[in-house]
Protein backbone atom coordinates (compact mmCIF):
# COMPACT_ATOMS: atom_id res chain seq x y z
CA UNK A 1 0.00 0.00 0.00
CA UNK A 2 1.28 3.46 -0.92
CA UNK A 3 0.60 6.66 1.02
CA UNK A 4 1.27 10.03 -0.54
CA UNK A 5 3.43 12.20 1.71
CA UNK A 6 2.63 15.84 0.85
CA UNK A 7 6.37 16.42 0.31
CA UNK A 8 7.98 13.09 -0.63
CA UNK A 9 5.18 11.71 -2.82
CA UNK A 10 4.02 8.08 -2.94
CA UNK A 11 5.88 5.97 -0.38
CA UNK A 12 5.37 2.58 1.21
CA UNK A 13 3.04 2.24 4.19
CA UNK A 14 6.03 0.78 6.08
CA UNK A 15 7.58 4.27 6.33
CA UNK A 16 4.51 5.81 8.00
CA UNK A 17 3.07 5.88 11.47
CA UNK A 18 -0.58 6.56 12.38
CA UNK A 19 -0.81 9.37 14.92
CA UNK A 20 -4.52 9.59 15.69
CA UNK A 21 -7.74 11.46 14.97
CA UNK A 22 -7.15 14.79 13.18
CA UNK A 23 -10.50 16.27 14.18
CA UNK A 24 -9.78 16.63 17.92
CA UNK A 25 -9.34 20.24 19.04
CA UNK A 26 -7.68 21.00 22.35
CA UNK A 27 -10.05 22.94 24.65
CA UNK A 28 -8.97 26.58 24.92
CA UNK A 29 -9.38 26.62 28.71
CA UNK A 30 -8.67 23.11 30.07
CA UNK A 31 -8.98 24.23 33.72
CA UNK A 32 -12.65 25.11 33.26
CA UNK A 33 -13.57 21.57 32.15
CA UNK A 34 -15.19 18.93 34.33
CA UNK A 35 -13.40 15.60 34.73
CA UNK A 36 -15.87 14.03 32.33
CA UNK A 37 -15.27 16.67 29.65
CA UNK A 38 -11.50 16.31 30.03
CA UNK A 39 -11.81 12.53 29.84
CA UNK A 40 -13.84 12.91 26.66
CA UNK A 41 -11.20 15.17 25.06
CA UNK A 42 -8.26 13.05 26.19
CA UNK A 43 -9.47 9.47 25.83
CA UNK A 44 -12.79 9.02 24.05
CA UNK A 45 -12.75 8.69 20.28
CA UNK A 46 -15.42 8.13 17.66
CA UNK A 47 -15.10 4.98 15.62
CA UNK A 48 -16.73 5.95 12.32
CA UNK A 49 -17.36 3.47 9.52
CA UNK A 50 -16.15 5.09 6.30
CA UNK A 51 -14.23 8.33 5.87
CA UNK A 52 -12.00 9.51 8.70
CA UNK A 53 -9.62 12.47 8.93
CA UNK A 54 -6.38 11.31 10.51
CA UNK A 55 -2.91 12.48 11.46
CA UNK A 56 -0.08 10.46 9.98
CA UNK A 57 3.66 10.87 10.26
CA UNK A 58 6.24 10.04 7.59
CA UNK A 59 8.27 8.53 10.40
CA UNK A 60 10.99 6.77 8.41
CA UNK A 61 11.18 9.50 5.79
CA UNK A 62 11.00 13.27 6.20
CA UNK A 63 9.46 12.80 9.68
CA UNK A 64 6.74 15.41 9.00
CA UNK A 65 3.23 15.04 10.34
CA UNK A 66 0.37 15.54 7.89
CA UNK A 67 -3.38 15.01 7.57
CA UNK A 68 -4.97 12.19 5.58
CA UNK A 69 -8.60 11.47 4.71
CA UNK A 70 -8.87 7.69 4.76
CA UNK A 71 -11.78 5.31 4.33
CA UNK A 72 -11.38 2.88 7.21
CA UNK A 73 -13.48 0.26 5.37
CA UNK A 74 -11.69 0.24 2.01
CA UNK A 75 -8.36 1.85 3.09
CA UNK A 76 -8.73 4.25 0.17
CA UNK A 77 -6.97 7.55 0.89
CA UNK A 78 -8.82 10.45 -0.77
CA UNK A 79 -6.33 13.21 0.09
CA UNK A 80 -3.27 14.10 2.14
CA UNK A 81 -2.31 17.65 3.14
CA UNK A 82 0.20 19.42 5.39
CA UNK A 83 -1.17 19.99 8.92
CA UNK A 84 -2.40 23.50 8.04
CA UNK A 85 -4.08 22.41 4.78
CA UNK A 86 -7.71 21.41 4.34
CA UNK A 87 -8.57 17.95 3.07
CA UNK A 88 -10.61 17.56 -0.13
CA UNK A 89 -12.60 14.67 -1.56
CA UNK A 90 -14.12 11.59 0.03
CA UNK A 91 -17.05 12.25 2.36
CA UNK A 92 -16.28 13.41 5.85
CA UNK B 1 46.67 18.32 26.03
CA UNK B 2 45.96 14.74 25.06
CA UNK B 3 43.53 14.55 22.18
CA UNK B 4 40.85 12.18 23.36
CA UNK B 5 38.43 12.99 20.56
CA UNK B 6 40.08 11.02 17.77
CA UNK B 7 37.27 9.90 15.49
CA UNK B 8 36.86 6.19 14.97
CA UNK B 9 34.45 4.58 12.54
CA UNK B 10 31.76 2.40 14.12
CA UNK B 11 32.87 -0.30 11.68
CA UNK B 12 36.59 -0.18 12.37
CA UNK B 13 36.72 -3.57 14.06
CA UNK B 14 34.34 -5.19 11.52
CA UNK B 15 36.05 -3.95 8.41
CA UNK B 16 38.19 -6.18 6.22
CA UNK B 17 39.17 -5.02 2.75
CA UNK B 18 39.16 -7.64 0.02
CA UNK B 19 36.92 -9.47 -2.45
CA UNK B 20 34.15 -11.67 -1.11
CA UNK B 21 31.03 -13.58 -2.15
CA UNK B 22 30.30 -15.23 -5.48
CA UNK B 23 33.10 -15.79 -7.99
CA UNK B 24 33.25 -12.67 -10.16
CA UNK B 25 36.53 -13.00 -12.12
CA UNK B 26 37.83 -9.65 -10.95
CA UNK B 27 34.59 -7.83 -11.81
CA UNK B 28 32.69 -7.49 -8.53
CA UNK B 29 29.04 -6.54 -8.92
CA UNK B 30 29.18 -4.29 -5.86
CA UNK B 31 31.85 -2.20 -4.17
CA UNK B 32 31.40 -1.31 -0.50
CA UNK B 33 33.29 1.31 1.46
CA UNK B 34 33.01 3.48 4.53
CA UNK B 35 33.43 7.23 4.14
CA UNK B 36 34.91 8.67 7.30
CA UNK B 37 36.08 12.02 8.63
CA UNK B 38 33.12 13.87 7.13
CA UNK B 39 31.52 16.96 8.62
CA UNK B 40 27.75 16.56 8.83
CA UNK B 41 25.73 19.51 10.11
CA UNK B 42 21.94 19.59 10.31
CA UNK B 43 20.24 22.90 9.59
CA UNK B 44 16.61 23.75 10.32
CA UNK B 45 15.15 27.08 9.24
CA UNK B 46 12.05 28.71 7.82
CA UNK B 47 11.94 28.11 4.06
CA UNK B 48 10.21 31.47 3.45
CA UNK B 49 12.80 33.49 5.40
CA UNK B 50 14.92 35.42 2.87
CA UNK B 51 17.60 36.17 5.50
CA UNK B 52 18.00 32.44 6.09
CA UNK B 53 18.14 31.70 2.34
CA UNK B 54 20.84 34.35 1.81
CA UNK B 55 22.84 33.24 4.87
CA UNK B 56 23.01 29.62 3.71
CA UNK B 57 23.92 30.69 0.20
CA UNK B 58 26.82 32.81 1.47
CA UNK B 59 28.03 30.12 3.90
CA UNK B 60 27.73 27.12 1.55
CA UNK B 61 28.19 28.70 -1.86
CA UNK B 62 25.02 27.09 -3.21
CA UNK B 63 21.25 27.60 -3.06
CA UNK B 64 19.14 25.75 -0.51
CA UNK B 65 17.56 22.75 -2.29
CA UNK B 66 13.85 23.40 -1.74
CA UNK B 67 12.51 20.69 -4.02
CA UNK B 68 11.83 17.57 -1.91
CA UNK B 69 14.52 14.94 -2.44
CA UNK B 70 17.05 17.22 -4.12
CA UNK B 71 20.69 18.04 -3.39
CA UNK B 72 22.76 21.20 -4.05
CA UNK B 73 26.50 20.84 -4.51
CA UNK B 74 29.27 23.44 -4.21
CA UNK B 75 32.73 21.93 -4.54
CA UNK B 76 33.19 19.31 -1.84
CA UNK B 77 30.12 20.48 0.07
CA UNK B 78 26.65 19.02 -0.44
CA UNK B 79 23.46 20.49 0.91
CA UNK B 80 20.97 17.63 1.19
CA UNK B 81 17.17 17.98 1.55
CA UNK B 82 15.83 16.09 4.58
CA UNK B 83 12.40 17.67 5.10
CA UNK B 84 10.49 20.82 4.16
CA UNK B 85 12.44 22.83 6.75
CA UNK B 86 15.50 20.67 7.41
CA UNK B 87 18.71 20.15 5.47
CA UNK B 88 22.01 18.37 6.01
CA UNK B 89 25.31 20.00 5.02
CA UNK B 90 28.04 17.45 4.34
CA UNK B 91 31.66 18.24 3.57
CA UNK B 92 34.96 16.36 3.51
CA UNK B 93 36.36 18.67 6.18
CA UNK B 94 37.68 16.36 8.94
CA UNK B 95 37.19 18.88 11.76
CA UNK B 96 33.38 19.12 12.12
CA UNK B 97 33.63 22.24 14.26
CA UNK B 98 34.64 24.34 11.27
CA UNK B 99 31.53 23.72 9.14
CA UNK B 100 29.27 24.12 12.16
CA UNK B 101 30.94 27.41 13.13
CA UNK B 102 30.70 28.72 9.56
CA UNK B 103 26.96 28.01 9.39
CA UNK B 104 26.30 29.29 12.88
CA UNK B 105 28.10 32.56 12.15
CA UNK B 106 26.08 33.06 8.98
CA UNK B 107 22.66 32.34 10.50
CA UNK B 108 20.64 34.18 13.14
CA UNK B 109 18.91 32.70 16.20
CA UNK B 110 15.85 31.51 14.27
CA UNK B 111 17.97 28.84 12.54
CA UNK B 112 18.98 25.62 14.30
CA UNK B 113 22.51 24.48 13.41
CA UNK B 114 23.50 21.13 14.92
CA UNK B 115 26.75 19.25 14.39
CA UNK B 116 25.72 15.63 13.75
CA UNK B 117 29.03 14.36 12.36
CA UNK B 118 29.30 11.66 15.00
CA UNK B 119 25.68 10.55 14.68
CA UNK B 120 25.95 8.84 11.30
CA UNK B 121 28.11 6.26 9.63
CA UNK B 122 28.35 6.91 5.91
CA UNK B 123 28.63 3.92 3.58
CA UNK B 124 29.35 4.13 -0.13
CA UNK B 125 27.82 1.47 -2.33
CA UNK B 126 28.83 1.37 -6.00
CA UNK B 127 29.08 -0.98 -8.95
CA UNK B 128 26.75 -2.36 -11.64
CA UNK B 129 24.60 -4.26 -9.08
CA UNK B 130 24.51 -1.53 -6.39
CA UNK B 131 20.98 -0.46 -7.37
CA UNK B 132 19.79 -4.08 -7.32
CA UNK B 133 21.15 -4.54 -3.80
CA UNK B 134 19.24 -1.46 -2.58
CA UNK B 135 16.07 -2.69 -4.31
CA UNK B 136 16.25 -5.83 -2.21
CA UNK B 137 16.06 -3.81 0.99
CA UNK B 138 14.20 -0.54 0.60
CA UNK B 139 10.53 0.06 -0.35
CA UNK B 140 11.50 2.91 -2.67
CA UNK B 141 11.14 3.40 -6.43
CA UNK B 142 14.72 2.77 -7.58
CA UNK B 143 14.02 2.97 -11.32
CA UNK B 144 17.02 4.56 -13.03
CA UNK B 145 14.75 7.31 -14.39
CA UNK B 146 13.23 8.08 -10.96
CA UNK B 147 16.08 7.86 -8.47
CA UNK B 148 18.65 9.78 -10.49
CA UNK B 149 22.02 11.35 -9.61
CA UNK B 150 21.47 14.30 -7.26
CA UNK B 151 18.37 12.78 -5.63
CA UNK B 152 18.03 11.90 -1.95
CA UNK B 153 15.44 9.82 -0.09
CA UNK B 154 15.13 8.79 3.52
CA UNK B 155 13.61 5.33 3.76
CA UNK B 156 14.08 1.99 5.52
CA UNK B 157 16.43 -0.90 4.91
CA UNK B 158 16.11 -3.94 7.13
CA UNK B 159 14.13 -2.04 9.81
CA UNK B 160 16.66 0.85 9.94
CA UNK B 161 16.14 4.41 8.79
CA UNK B 162 18.67 5.30 6.09
CA UNK B 163 19.18 8.42 4.04
CA UNK B 164 20.15 7.42 0.51
CA UNK B 165 21.90 9.84 -1.83
CA UNK B 166 22.30 8.93 -5.50
CA UNK B 167 25.79 10.14 -6.53
CA UNK B 168 25.72 8.70 -10.04
CA UNK B 169 23.69 5.93 -11.70
CA UNK B 170 25.76 3.21 -10.00
CA UNK B 171 26.95 4.98 -6.83
CA UNK B 172 25.02 5.64 -3.65
CA UNK B 173 25.83 7.03 -0.20
CA UNK B 174 23.95 5.58 2.78
CA UNK B 175 23.70 7.65 5.96
CA UNK B 176 22.98 5.24 8.80
CA UNK B 177 22.69 6.00 12.51
CA UNK B 178 26.00 5.02 14.06
CA UNK B 179 24.54 2.43 16.41
CA UNK B 180 22.91 0.64 13.44
CA UNK B 181 26.07 0.72 11.31
CA UNK B 182 27.22 -2.80 12.05
CA UNK B 183 23.76 -4.24 11.36
CA UNK B 184 23.53 -2.32 8.06
CA UNK B 185 27.05 -3.37 7.10
CA UNK B 186 26.23 -7.03 7.67
CA UNK B 187 22.97 -6.68 5.74
CA UNK B 188 24.78 -5.06 2.79
CA UNK B 189 27.46 -7.75 2.74
CA UNK B 190 24.81 -10.46 2.83
CA UNK B 191 22.75 -8.80 0.07
CA UNK B 192 25.87 -8.33 -2.11
CA UNK B 193 27.05 -11.90 -1.65
CA UNK B 194 25.36 -13.26 -4.79
CA UNK B 195 27.04 -10.69 -7.09
CA UNK B 196 30.54 -10.93 -5.64
CA UNK B 197 31.62 -7.76 -3.83
CA UNK B 198 34.75 -5.84 -3.02
CA UNK B 199 35.33 -4.02 0.24
CA UNK B 200 37.71 -1.16 -0.50
CA UNK B 201 39.92 0.61 1.99
CA UNK B 202 38.16 3.05 4.29
CA UNK B 203 37.68 6.31 2.38
CA UNK B 204 38.86 9.44 4.10
CA UNK B 205 36.28 12.04 3.13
Amino acid sequence: MLIKCPWCGDRSLAEFSYQGDATIIRPSDPLSLSDNQWNEYLNLRNNPKGWHDEIWQHLNGCRKHFKARRNVVTHEIADTKPMDGSLQGGRS
Amino acid sequence: MVDITERRSALESHYTAGTFGAECNGHPGVMLAVRRNLSIVHVAGKPDDQTFINAIKSACGCDIPFEPGSVSVAGSLSLIWLAADRWMAVSAEPDPGILEATLRRACDDTVAVIDASHASTVLRLSGPQARTVLMKGAPLDFHARTFTPGRVATTMISQCTVTLVCIDQDTFDLYVFRSFAQHMWEWLRDASEEFGYEVSDILSG
